[in-house]
């Protein structure tokens, strides 16, 4: 697991780029944030909802294409015929992501807090679960995409009315609320704004997400 | 050399006496596979012995790739069974993965990481195996260890895959199509380093289209066609056994065509005369009666060669033209 670990960072990490644009990704969304705080929206209630969107972004795009890719050059395949178990390939791509979302979430609160004077929200300590729920999601939303054109299609397809639910783009309708509420995107930005309850709901999507992309995972 | 025993109701068999006191690495009883409505694989059978070499032979959609998958562990049969190392998939699955190395097709490594991050990837998975420089001077990569997969040659490419097989210090090693793509120069030297692991005992399974390629590895060859075993042995007997023998004498007075005609195991007489061309069932029951027909003619033998079909020859002829 360390290898594979250690291989998904160096292949990440040395395309050219990378690092900068997957840092850089947080800091538009500050960007956003205080364009949003000028027009008088309130930027404490923001935050955790943009901090939700940008990781949300970043997870399945990040992991979604990693995945095709690795996929399309037939490495799964040659994986499977080593002993390494199967949940550690997959493990592999989240367990990156959580650490690059947690440096994203940071990058964007000391934006917000030095920038904006905006406080650190009181649920920051669940970006880790956050970010797993959200791989999680973006491994089974490629789970059986057998190329890159319907990955796209896929993450498009999820990624919007998920981003919508949250409300921090557009208003929810009332009849709405109760069922956006329980999106991934909308708990987690009730996870980051210190909601126990959100955490539990966000443990439920990870453990069910989590279940599909290894039951229908498609190896080749 | 002779340990391997296949046994197809169709086959073409030259295999000889089955030798059974090496022990068997692979067995294989009536193993089918279908895609959708499509037979890949129909009934096969096939035995290896421990430390042997065994070609898979046959035009695109033979059911080499599908067998292989099988093998691997990659694919269930629709029926059969298939016993690795005197276990099987659904029984010992961690165990055999432990035990066995492949070369699949078209895998294409992390262009970013180096060979030699590479190989200690694939390392890392193992119990137990060579060091990884030991390794990699194994495949002549110990010099480009340090690069980056993505400026690697084709050959080298596939050195490097052979390289992620051996890792684990495999029993069997399975390589689909180890040199397609390769220039003569990689290719060769590819089969070099397969020769060099067979000598270390490991037993190997290979896929190709290349008949030289399996004359120069393999000890017994499996041709296969639309899915069934058409033809099995040794590269040199199939070939013997595949097609007429083809000789060519030069004498000091001519022979008479019917004289020629009329003698044992002549299929065909090509020419006659003082050079003479003649197909035949089987050389050995031909010279001796022509050697005394040249006595009672008064000629002396001036020059005589054979010619037997290859492998390409029964290939072609086994598999309707190696089209699929």
């Amino acid at each position: 697991m360390i290898e594979l670990m250690a291989a998904r960072w160096r292949v990440f990490y040395r395309e050219p780029g990378a690092l900068v644009w997957s840092l850089a990704f947080p800091l538009l969304a500050g960007g956003a944030l205080a364009a949003l705080t000028a027009s008088g929206r309130d930027p404490a209630r923001l935050v955790p909802a943009l901090l939700a969107s940008s990781l949300f972004m970043s997870a399945m795009w990040g992991i979604g294409w990693a995945v095709v890719q690795t996929r399309s050059r037939g490495l799964f395949r040659r994986l499977l015929v080593t002993p390494v178990p199967r949940w550690q390939i997959l493990a592999s791509f989240a367990v990156q992501r959580i650490c690059l979302s947690c440096a994203e979430a940071l990058l964007l609160v000391s934006f917000a807090r030095v920038a904006l004077g905006v406080p650190v929200p009181v649920g920051l300590a669940a970006v880790p679960l956050v970010a797993a729920a959200f791989s999680a999601l973006a491994l089974a939303a490629v789970a059986t995409s057998p190329g890159v054109e319907s990955a796209i299609g896929r993450l498009n397809a999820i990624t919007l009315p998920l981003l919508a639910a949250t409300g921090a783009i557009v208003p929810v309708p009332d009849a709405l609320a109760s069922a956006a509420a329980a999106t991934p995107v909308a708990l987690a930005a009730s996870a980051l704004a210190g909601s126990f309850a959100a955490c539990a709901g966000l443990l439920a999507w990870t453990a069910a997400a989590s279940v599909y992309a290894i039951s229908r995972f498609r190896w080749d | 050399m002779t340990a391997l025993a296949i046994h197809a109701a169709s086959a073409t068999s030259v295999a000889g006496p089955v030798v059974r006191a090496v022990p068997l690495a692979i067995r294989v009883r009536s193993l089918s596979a279908r895609h959708g409505d499509q037979v890949a694989v129909d009934r096969l059978d096939m035995e290896v012995a421990a430390g042997a070499c065994v070609g898979l032979l046959g035009p695109n959609g033979a059911g080499k790739t599908t067998t292989l998958e099988i093998l691997e562990g990659l694919r269930r049969p629709t029926s059969g069974l298939v016993e690795l190392l005197g276990t099987t998939w659904q029984l010992d699955p961690a165990g055999l993965r432990r035990r066995t190395g492949a070369v699949l097709q078209e895998t294409r490594f992390q262009d970013r990481l180096t060979v030699a991050e590479t190989v200690r990837l694939f390392r890392s998975f193992y119990p137990s195996g060579p060091a990884v420089d030991d390794l990699l001077r194994l495949v002549d990569l110990a010099g480009d260890a340090g690069r980056r997969v993505g400026a690697l040659s084709g050959g080298q490419r596939q050195r490097l895959a052979i390289a992620t097989a051996v890792v684990g210090d495999p029993e069997i090693l399975f390589l689909d199509e180890p040199t397609v793509g390769l220039d003569p120069i990689s290719r060769k030297r590819l089969w070099g380093l397969i020769g060099e692991l067979r000598r270390r005992g490991a037993t190997i399974v290979l896929s190709t289209h290349y008949l030289a390629e399996a004359e120069a590895l393999c000890d017994r060859v499996l041709i296969l066609d639309r899915g069934r075993l058409v033809a099995e042995g040794a590269p040199r007997e199939l070939g013997r056994a595949g097609g007429p023998v083809t000789i060519e004498l030069r004498v000091s007075r001519p022979l008479a065509r019917a004289a020629l005609e009329r003698m044992p195991a002549v299929r065909r007489v090509l020419a006659d005369g003082a050079e003479c061309s003649l197909e035949l069932e089987s050389l050995h029951a031909f010279l001796p009666a022509l050697l005394a027909l040249i006595e009672r003619s008064g000629a002396i033998l001036l020059d005589i060669s054979t010619e037997h079909a290859s492998l390409e020859d029964v290939f072609v002829r086994l598999t309707d033209g190696g089209e699929s």
